[in-house]
């Protein structure tokens, strides 16, 4: 499966998204959308919110899950938070 | 998840913590810390604060254990408290006390490492050097090499003990940088002080009893009265002798007491026989068998020698005996002396 590509091969700038088109008739809109938060991040930090969120978000359970410890888990989620805080700062 | 998980084996040895924390580390760390304690009483290894751990007087068992108890709690308690001040995020106490706990399984291996009883030896005698510098110290080379080989590979175990107790505290509180690392350092200064207090405050009287300072087993410890001269026969005095030593050896030492005449039981009381036996046995190592009794006249003097075998020497302990079977002097000499 292809991953969206979040940052410029180039420059490493953050990317936007110039065009949508409508699978069903074809329709083509043109313009300059910034990515959500979410959709910014890492393929790695979006399998690891996907995970937490299907774990009700109980960090224990991810632990379970990734058969990693507790304060890992917890320190992963902090990374998380603080790449989303400064996404949403720039 | 992170790139460390690409080397398992070395995560395992480096940051167990990954992996392993909570009640879990706790349930782990505190075996070790306990069995730690247990070999520390088989080898008379100390670990009397966060950062020591050295060849030391014997003692009970219940010390060993309390000194890896108070030096992991000391530390943990520590850095619980600074990594609730400087870290961002909210952490569990659970996880702290079970990663410090943890972290300090390597104390077992630094006790493994003391069980020679060349490095007792020699540590002994190093100290006894470094109490009396104008002495020429007895160097035992054989034992110096064991010595010597145990503190090289002391070092690195105990440089990797330190850093599972940063990387628990790094994990565990979410703390990283200089920050992380200052704090740390820190409190680790202060765990090693407060470790300290600890045993001062709640282990003082049995260390006061165990870790008295004294004279060198070569020293003659003498007490002796002016009335000592007897008539008993040989046989009757050589098993007053044996008899005396016995009580010394169960430590019953109010009955040995019971056995000196009136001067003896007066500047030699219970309190100083139980310190210069202690001291004996610190110096010597722990009691061993009695080997033979010998009985001698000396200036008129009834004089019966046991000679008794302690892990690292064997000792004549020379009793003086007074017409009424009382000590009338006591003291303890090298047996190749007599």
């Amino acid at each position: 499966m292809k991953r969206l590509p979040t940052s410029c091969p180039s420059c490493q700038g953050k990317l936007a998204v110039k065009q949508l088109r409508c699978e069903k008739c074809e329709t083509e809109v043109d313009g300059l959308y910034p990515l959500p938060a979410l959709a910014s991040m890492g393929p790695e930090d979006q399998d690891f919110i996907l995970q937490f969120i299907k774990a009700s978000g109980s960090l224990k359970e991810m632990a379970g899950i990734l058969k990693v410890s507790y304060p890992t888990v917890r320190n992963r989620l902090d990374e998380i938070i603080d790449k989303l805080n400064q996404n949403q700062s720039r | 998840m992170n790139q460390i998980t690409d080397n398992k084996p070395v995560t395992l040895l480096f940051n167990p913590f990954f992996y392993v924390a909570g009640a879990k580390a706790l349930g782990i760390g505190l075996a070790a810390i306990l069995f730690a304690g247990l070999v520390g009483a088989i080898s008379s290894t100390h670990l009397d604060g966060v950062l020591d751990t050295h060849t030391g007087a014997p003692a009970p068992l219940w010390m060993f254990l309390a000194e890896g108890i108070i030096d992991w709690l000391c530390l943990a308690i520590v850095l619980l408290v600074l990594g609730k001040v400087v870290s961002k995020t909210a952490f569990r106490s659970l996880d702290v006390l079970g990663t410090q706990a943890l972290a300090r399984w390597p104390a077992l291996l630094l006790c493994l490492l003391m069980m020679p009883g060349a490095v007792r030896r020699f540590g002994a005698q190093l100290i006894q050097w470094i109490g009396n510098p104008g002495t020429a110290p007895a160097i035992n080379t054989p034992d110096g090499i064991v010595f010597c080989f145990v503190i090289v590979a002391m070092i690195p175990v105990f440089c990797w003990m330190v850093y599972l107790m940063y990387k628990a505290y790094s994990v565990s509180c979410n703390v990283k940088g200089g920050i992380g690392i200052g704090t740390f350092m820190g409190g680790l200064i202060a765990g090693e002080v407060l470790s300290k207090l600890c045993m001062a405050l709640l282990l003082a009287p049995v260390l006061a009893d165990t870790a008295s300072a004294a004279p060198a087993p070569a020293a003659p410890q003498a007490v002796e009265s002016s009335n000592t001269q007897t008539n008993t026969s040989p046989g009757v005095l050589a098993d007053a002798g044996a008899q005396f030593v016995n009580l010394l050896v169960k430590e019953d030492f109010a009955a040995a007491v019971g056995r000196f005449d009136s001067t003896m039981t007066k500047v030699f009381p219970e309190s100083k026989l139980r310190e210069a036996w202690r001291d004996l046995l610190n110096k010597a190592g722990p009691f061993k068998k009695q080997i033979k009794t010998r009985t001698k006249e000396q200036q008129g003097y009834q004089i019966v020698l046991v000679t008794c075998q302690f892990e690292q020497a064997a000792l004549d302990i020379k009793g003086v005996f007074d017409s009424k079977m009382q000590v009338a002097g006591l003291f303890y000499v090298p047996t190749d002396t007599e």
